[in-house]
C-alpha cells in the first residue's frame, strides 16, 4: 500500500465553509490525493479571511478527532523563492523581480505550445510543459506572451522543478499569500496563477500515474471531475469532492480483475452482513466515469458506486465515523480496482 | 542569496512619481474647457488609486455618472418608488409618469417620431437579441442573408449566428480597408436579392472609426434590406438622429452615456415593431390572458415583460437631461479636440501602433493600441498599479477584429467629455515610464 501511506495525512475538509464558527465535518480519506485537499484549501487562497477561519476549523476538527493536521512542507527551492518575494516591500521592485525571473526563463519551443500545455483562464497566453528528469523528478518549462505572467510562471518553474511528483501534488496554493504579490496582481491574474499551479500539479500527477505500473490511482478520477474550475465554483460544492474523493486505489501493484460475480453483489453482501441495514442501495455508476483516466486499464467497469445505507449502528455517530466504517468493510474492493464510492450513511431516525 | 543563484533585486525600488501629479496644471489664463467644467459633477473621479490620482480612461467600457443622475436615482427610491402601469394610487401614478416621461426623453434625444418606437431593454445586447429573436426568427428564411462586419462587437455577431443557425440564413462579413475602416465599397458589393438585414456599428469601439451610416442605410433600402445600427459608441458622444439616418432599428446602452447600468434602448420604426411577435412573455406585455391563449399589448410594452427597471429608466432620463444641458454638439466638438490630441500624443511614442484610421479622418476619442514587445496586459497592469491610469486590455469584445488585425489583444484608452488634455498627458507620461520599465 505504498501510495496510500504516502498520501496519508491529507485532509479533506467538507462542510459549510466559509461559515465562521461552524465546524466543518472532517472526512479523512486515507488515500485522498493532495490535489483534492488542495482544492479545499485552494478555495482558501481566494479569501484569506475565510481561509484562516476555515483552516482553524479544520485544525480544530482534526484535533477533536484526535488526528494531526499535517504541516505544509514546501520544496526547498520554492521556499527560497517565497521568502525572496516576501521580503520585497516595494511593488515596483516586485515587478522587477518578476521580470528578472521571466528573463531567465528560456523560451518554449513551438512544438510544446500545444492545447494540452495551455493554461486555461489566463489574461495572456501561457504554456506549461512537464517532463521527467533523472531519479523520477519532474522538470518544467513554461512560456507566456506577457512578461509579468512569464515571471509568475518562471517562479513556479524554478520553485517546483526538480521535485518529486508526490511533493508537488501534496502542495496547497497557500504559499501564494506568502509571496505578497496579491496586491500587485488583479484577481484575474491571481486566478491565472492558480490555474498555472494546478496545471503543473496535474502534469505531475500524470507522471506519477504513468510511472505506477498497472492500476491507476483514484487521484485521476478526482482530477477528472470538474474541480479544477476556479475558486468560486469549487467553493460551491464541498460535498461533491467528498463523494468522489472517497476513493482510493491504494495499490501500485496490478491486481487481477475482479471475480466473475458482480462487485455490486459483493458490496451489498459485505454491508448487509456487517451492518444489518434497514435500507441498502448499491448503484453501479461506472459508466458515468467511463472516460476518466483512472479507469483506463481497468477491465469490466465496476469502478464507481453510489451506496446508500441506513443502519441502526450509525445512530449517534459522526459522518466521518460512518464513512470510515463503510471503507473499512469494503477494504478489499478498494484494493482491487474500486475507484470511487459515493456514500450516504444515515441512522434510521434521520430518514425524512 | 546570490550563492543560491536565485538572483537578488534591491528591496526598495526608486521612489515612485505618479504621472498625474507631475503633469502641470493648466495655465490660469486659459478658459475652462468642458472637462474642467464638468469634473466637479463626477465625485468618483476624485480619488486616488494605488497611491496615485485616478485617471479614468476606460469610458468605452462604461461611463461615470454625474451627481444629477445619482440624486435622481436616490430620489426615486426615497420618495415615489412604486410599480408602474398598474395601480391607481399616488405613488404608482408618479412612478408611471416619471417612467413614461423618461421614455419620451429618449425619443426626443434621438429624434424618434413617437415614444412608441422606444423599447426599454436591459442593455444594447439585449436589444439586439430582441430584434434577432423576434424580427429575425419570424422574417429570415433559408438562404436569406445578413450582412455584418469583422469589426462588430460580439453582441452584434453572436445573436445573428444563433438565429442564422435556426433559420438557415447565412451571414456575410464586410472587412476593412487598408486604412482600417469599414470597407463600404466591399459592403455594397455584398448585397444580393437575398440580403434582408445589415447590422453594423456606427462607431467602432476598437478602431475609433465612424461609419457613413446615412449612405449605407440608403443603399441598403434601395436593395430591399433593413438596417440595424449599433449606436453604443455614437449616441453618448454626438447627436444621432434616427429619422435623419432612416434607421430601421437602433440600439444603445444607458451606462455608456452617464446613465445607470441595467437599462438600454431599442429604437424600432413603428411599423417594424408592430409586425414583430413578442420576445419575453409575462406581465405588462399582455392585453388579456386566458388559460388557452393570450393577446398582446402594442409596442413598446409588447416587448417589456415584467416589472421594468423603473429607477434605471428614470436615471437614464436624468442622464439625457444632463447631456442635453451640456449640448451634444458641444460634447462632440470637445471630444474631436481630445481625440486629435490623444492620437497625436500617442502616435509620437515610439513603438506604439494604433489601430484604425489615421487622425486625418475623424476618429472617436479612443485609441486601441499595442506597444512593440510589451503585452497589453503588462502595460495596463503597470499603468494602473504604478500610475493610477485606468485603460482596458484584452480583445474589447471584438475577437474577430483582433484576429483580422493579426493580434491577440490590445490596450485601449477611451475618453469622455469629463477627461482633459492634462489627463492625456498623464497617460502618455505613465506610458513612457511603463515602456521604459519593460524594455
Amino acid at each position: 500500500m505504498e501510495a496510500a501511506r504516502h498520501f496519508q495525512g491529507s485532509w479533506l475538509c467538507v462542510g459549510d465553509w466559509p461559515a465562521p464558527g461552524k465546524r466543518a465535518a472532517l472526512l479523512r480519506v486515507s488515500a485522498a490525493p493532495s490535489p483534492l485537499g488542495g482544492v479545499s484549501l485552494s478555495a482558501i487562497a481566494a479569501s484569506s479571511r475565510s481561509a484562516k477561519v476555515f483552516r482553524v476549523n479544520c485544525t480544530a476538527a482534526a484535533a477533536a478527532a484526535g488526528e494531526q493536521l499535517e504541516e505544509e512542507v514546501l520544496p526547498d527551492k520554492l521556499r527560497e523563492i517565497v521568502s525572496l518575494f516576501a521580503a520585497v516591500r516595494d511593488q515596483r521592485a516586485a515587478y522587477e523581480q518578476l521580470m528578472h525571473y521571466a528573463k531567465r526563463l528560456p523560451p518554449l519551443p513551438d512544438e510544446h505550445r500545444t492545447d494540452a500545455n495551455k493554461v486555461v483562464g489566463c489574461v495572456s497566453r501561457v504554456w506549461v510543459r512537464a517532463y521527467l528528469g533523472d531519479h523520477g523528478k519532474v522538470l518544467y518549462e513554461a512560456d507566456s506572451d506577457s512578461i509579468l505572467t512569464k515571471g509568475l510562471a518562471a517562479l513556479l518553474v524554478e520553485g517546483l522543478s526538480g521535485s518529486r511528483p508526490r511533493e508537488i501534488i501534496r502542495l496547497t496554493p497557500a504559499f501564494f499569500h506568502m509571496l505578497g504579490l496579491k496586491q500587485s496582481l488583479t484577481p484575474a491574474r491571481t486566478s491565472g496563477f492558480y490555474n498555472m499551479f494546478r496545471l503543473m500539479q496535474k502534469k505531475a500527477l500524470e507522471m506519477e500515474m504513468d510511472s505506477s505500473a498497472g492500476s491507476s490511482p483514484a487521484t485521476a478520477a478526482v482530477l477528472a471531475s470538474p474541480k479544477e474550475s476556479d475558486d468560486a465554483r469549487s467553493a460551491a460544492t464541498p460535498a461533491a469532492p467528498a463523494a468522489s474523493a472517497a476513493t482510493r486505489s491504494p495499490s501500485t501493484i496490478a491486481e487481477s480483475s475482479p471475480p466473475a460475480s458482480s462487485r455490486s453483489v459483493a458490496i451489498e453482501k459485505k454491508l448487509q452482513e456487517a451492518l444489518a441495514p434497514t435500507v441498502l442501495e448499491v448503484e453501479d455508476v461506472s459508466h458515468q466515469h467511463a472516460g476518466h483516466a483512472a479507469v483506463r486499464g481497468t477491465t469490466g467497469g465496476e469502478t464507481h458506486f453510489n451506496v446508500k445505507v441506513v443502519a441502526a449502528e450509525f445512530e449517534g455517530q459522526s459522518v466521518v465515523k460512518r464513512h470510515r466504517r463503510v471503507y473499512q468493510l469494503l477494504e478489499d474492493e478498494l484494493k482491487s480496482g474500486l475507484h470511487a464510492l459515493s456514500i450516504v450513511a444515515k441512522a434510521p431516525s434521520e430518514l425524512g | 542569496m546570490a550563492a543560491l543563484g536565485l538572483g537578488f533585486i534591491a528591496l526598495h525600488g526608486r521612489p515612485r512619481a505618479c504621472a498625474a501629479a507631475s503633469s502641470a496644471p493648466a495655465a490660469a489664463a486659459a478658459p475652462p474647457v468642458l472637462g474642467d467644467v464638468t469634473r466637479p459633477h463626477f465625485p468618483i473621479l476624485d480619488q486616488t488609486v494605488n497611491g496615485c490620482k485616478l485617471v479614468y480612461l476606460d469610458n468605452a467600457a462604461t461611463s461615470q455618472k454625474p451627481v444629477a443622475v445619482l440624486d435622481k436615482l436616490k430620489d426615486y427610491y426615497s420618495v415615489y418608488n412604486s410599480n408602474v402601469h398598474r395601480g391607481i394610487h399616488a405613488l404608482s401614478a408618479k412612478a408611471t409618469e416619471a417612467y413614461e416621461v423618461a421614455r419620451q426623453k429618449v425619443a426626443n434625444f434621438i429624434n424618434a417620431e413617437t415614444y412608441r418606437e422606444i423599447v426599454f431593454t436591459r442593455n444594447a445586447t439585449e436589444a439586439i437579441n430582441l430584434v434577432a429573436f423576434t424580427w429575425g426568427l419570424s422574417t429570415l428564411r433559408e438562404g436569406d442573408e445578413v450582412i455584418l462586419s469583422v469589426a462588430e462587437h460580439h453582441s452584434n455577431i453572436v445573436p445573428w449566428q444563433i438565429v442564422a443557425q435556426k433559420t438557415g440564413a447565412s451571414l456575410k462579413y464586410v472587412t476593412l480597408t487598408e486604412d482600417e475602416t469599414l470597407n463600404v465599397e466591399e459592403l455594397k458589393g455584398l448585397f444580393t436579392k437575398k440580403t434582408k438585414l445589415v447590422s453594423l456599428h456606427h462607431v467602432s469601439n476598437t478602431l475609433g472609426s465612424i461609419n457613413p451610416m446615412q449612405d449605407i442605410i440608403r443603399y441598403a433600402h434601395d436593395h430591399g434590406a433593413k438596417v440595424l445600427v449599433d449606436a453604443c459608441q455614437s449616441v453618448p458622444h454626438m447627436t444621432v438622429d434616427v429619422r435623419g439616418l432612416d434607421a430601421d432599428f437602433l440600439v444603445f446602452s444607458s451606462h455608456k452615456m452617464c446613465g445607470p447600468t441595467g437599462i438600454g434602448v431599442l429604437y424600432g420604426k413603428h411599423d417594424m415593431l408592430m409586425a414583430m411577435p413578442p420576445f419575453l412573455g409575462g406581465g405588462e406585455m399582455i392585453s388579456d390572458v386566458f388559460l388557452n391563449h393570450s393577446t398582446y399589448a402594442d409596442p413598446p410594452l409588447r416587448f417589456e415583460a415584467g416589472t421594468p427597471a423603473i429607477a434605471e429608466a428614470i436615471g437614464l432620463g436624468a442622464a439625457i437631461d444632463y447631456l442635453s444641458n451640456l449640448g451634444m454638439d458641444n460634447i462632440h466638438a470637445y471630444e474631436v479636440e481630445l481625440s486629435k490630441y490623444l492620437y497625436s500624443k500617442l502616435s509620437s511614442v515610439s513603438g506604439v501602433r494604433i489601430y484604425g484610421p489615421k487622425s486625418g479622418s475623424e476618429r472617436a476619442a479612443l485609441c486601441a493600441f499595442n506597444v512593440e514587445g510589451i503585452h497589453p496586459t503588462d502595460l495596463s497592469t503597470f499603468l494602473d498599479q504604478q500610475h493610477g491610469v485606468a485603460v482596458r486590455s484584452g480583445h474589447h469584445c471584438t475577437q474577430p477584429l483582433h484576429r483580422h488585425l493579426g493580434i491577440n489583444a490590445s490596450a485601449r484608452a477611451s475618453l469622455y467629455f469629463y477627461n482633459t488634455k492634462r489627463e492625456v498627458d498623464a497617460f502618455i507620461d505613465a506610458l513612457n515610464d511603463t515602456i521604459g520599465f519593460f524594455s
